[in-house]
């Protein structure tokens, strides 16, 4: 039986960050020790007490586990290294969960590097030639299709928003307050990537990439890197003052009505429009419920994904949530506040791991002129299923 | 047109190839099931089984969702932009991705689209099957809005 027995038994008890830089400004190696030394500022734990070591994106984007253990002077005996993209950054935060769980280490170090500013300074836009992800029979992680030009996983989410679009009505223009709200939590943000003020004008004129979406659509092509320190609930008492538990955690879903742009339900590219089935075992499983949630933290690439996610995890009903963002309900003081350290789209793009970094620091109280004044419980979720619930305490 | 050259893996996915070479569309469909598989597959996921038939299809489609492309991923794309992009809902039960034409036989989005089309412009749009050569002695179905 499935019966998430993890849940609130381990917790991260600090995290730290890189400079977060449009344009490259250090190596990877360089990217994962300044976040690596962040993290430990002030913390007890030392790099001779870190047993294991989970990494979520290896070369080129970031840095493999070996040259990383190398580079950072670590002694592990469990490492998890996965296929780099943002969809396994929940399960790589898990999978360190896991293992202290299991007794395979007692203090796991997860720490990725994402160097899109590289790549594209080196390669030109994502997903063009020499992007060898969509060579598989049926196409590319994101529905990618060279042959046709469907190239870039930014093709796959627009078809998904398309879609979205067109089968709930929406013209498109509504997504500009999920922006705005992003830049403004951004700016209020001093890591953040991008805090130049936005207007709603300016997103209305900003051009098209692969239409419908919108440059601004988009997650910034930056050059950064998280740590996060996990260990046993126990362990984490002693080593932290402000522990931040995870006290639910839900796995990420494949399936064939699993897409990583849109709902299950949606009817994109091969998934069925079938009955929508909204993600209740976190919540069910840990007694917290959504009115309980601070602040969500969602892994937004491109922007459709933070619409699927709102209305997977059940905040409103499918097709809902293009609607249920607006009239300030989800800025910084509105009544469920997203991505309050400004997402992918306005802080930088490190595959999901910042907004895990804001939803820590919110629940330890550590985010200054940012801080949410009741972040017992804060979400980090992903749209193919998979979520992290953050909490103060575990009830 | 010169298109970059699509991935074949030299297994389950080689008689779908030659039958475009000869003008035919065909997909796989489980011969327990009945089930149309697509992206091509090496068993049906239902029962795992092998035994499939390569079928041919009506050649008809329905556009379920679209983009346009308006940024060149792929140089064989530079002067071809805007196009468009579409996920076609087949009778059969299956989407395929594939450009979307005109009547004329163009596909130049704008041309397609009119100024200021709605966002739905042409979700549940007709659509028929033709043939492309795309280089690299490869033939690819694609689909032309139906008159």
């Amino acid at each position: 039986m499935r019966n998430f027995a993890i849940n609130g038994k381990t917790a991260v008890i600090a995290v730290g960050m890189s400079d977060l830089t449009m344009r490259p400004a250090q190596s990877n190696p360089a990217l994962a020790a300044a976040a690596l030394r962040r993290a430990l500022d002030g913390s007890p734990v030392r790099q001779r007490d870190i047993d294991g070591l989970v990494v979520t994106s290896g070369a080129p984007l970031g840095v493999d586990y070996d040259k990383t253990a190398e580079v950072l002077g670590l002694e592990v005996q469990f490492v998890q290294q996965s296929w780099s993209h943002g969809r396994f950054t929940n399960p790589g935060l898990h999978v360190a969960a896991m293992a202290v769980h299991a007794g395979l280490a007692e203090i796991v170090l997860c720490v990725s590097v994402f160097a899109f500013a590289k790549a594209k300074h080196t390669m030109g836009n994502i997903g063009g030639e020499g992007d060898h992800e969509a060579d598989r029979v049926g196409g590319g992680p994101h529905g990618e299709s060279p042959v046709y030009g469907l190239a870039a996983p930014l093709g796959g989410a627009a078809m998904a928003w398309q879609k979205y679009l067109s089968r709930y009505g929406y013209t498109g223009d509504e997504a500009a307050e999920l922006v705005l709200a992003q830049r403004e939590n951004a700016i209020r943000n001093p890591a953040a990537a991008m805090r130049t003020p936005l207007t709603h004008d300016e997103y209305l004129q900003s051009p098209h990439i692969i239409w419908p979406l919108r440059k601004l659509d988009c997650s910034l092509p930056t050059d950064g890197a998280v740590a996060a320190i996990v260990t046993s609930a126990e362990r984490a008492r002693d080593l932290c003052a402000k522990p931040a538990f995870m006290t639910a955690i839900q796995g990420l879903h494949a399936s064939r009505n699993e897409h990583s742009f849109g709902a299950p339900w949606l009817g994109i590219f091969q998934q069925g429009s079938v009955q929508p089935c909204v993600a209740d075992a976190p919540f069910a499983a840990s007694g917290i419920g959504r009115k309980d949630i601070a602040a969500l933290q969602i892994y937004d690439a491109f922007l459709p994904q933070t619409i699927a996610t709102i209305e997977r995890f059940g905040f409103c009903g499918p097709g809902e949530a293009l609607s249920f963002i607006q009239g300030g309900r989800i800025r910084f003081d509105g009544e469920l506040p997203i991505n309050t350290s400004g997402g992918h789209l306005s802080e930088a793009h490190c595959g999901g791991w910042t907004q895990i970094a804001e939803a820590v620091r919110q629940v330890q109280g550590l985010c200054g002129n940012r801080q949410l004044p009741n972040a017992a419980h804060v979400m980090y979720a992903h749209g193919a299923g998979d979520c992290t619930i953050f909490s103060r305490e575990v009830s | 047109m010169l298109r970059p050259r699509p991935y074949l893996s030299g297994f389950e996915d080689m008689p779908f190839w030659e039958y475009c070479r000869n003008g035919e569309l065909r997909l796989q469909r489980c011969r327990s099931t009945g089930r149309f598989l697509w992206p091509i597959l090496p068993v049906c996921p239902d029962d795992l089984s092998e035994a499939y038939d390569w079928v041919p299809v009506e050649g008809r489609g329905r556009i379920s969702s679209y983009v346009v492309y308006r940024r060149i991923y792929h140089p064989e794309f530079a002067g071809h932009v805007p196009y468009i992009c579409a996920n076609i809902e087949l009778p059969e039960g299956v989407r395929m991705t594939g450009n979307v034409f005109g009547t004329d036989g163009a596909w130049n989005a704008d041309a397609i689209l009119g100024p200021a089309p709605r966002v739905d412009a042409l979700n549940g749009r007709d659509v028929t099957l033709f043939f492309e050569e795309c280089g690299h002695d490869l033939t690819i179905p694609q689909w032309r809005l139906a008159s």
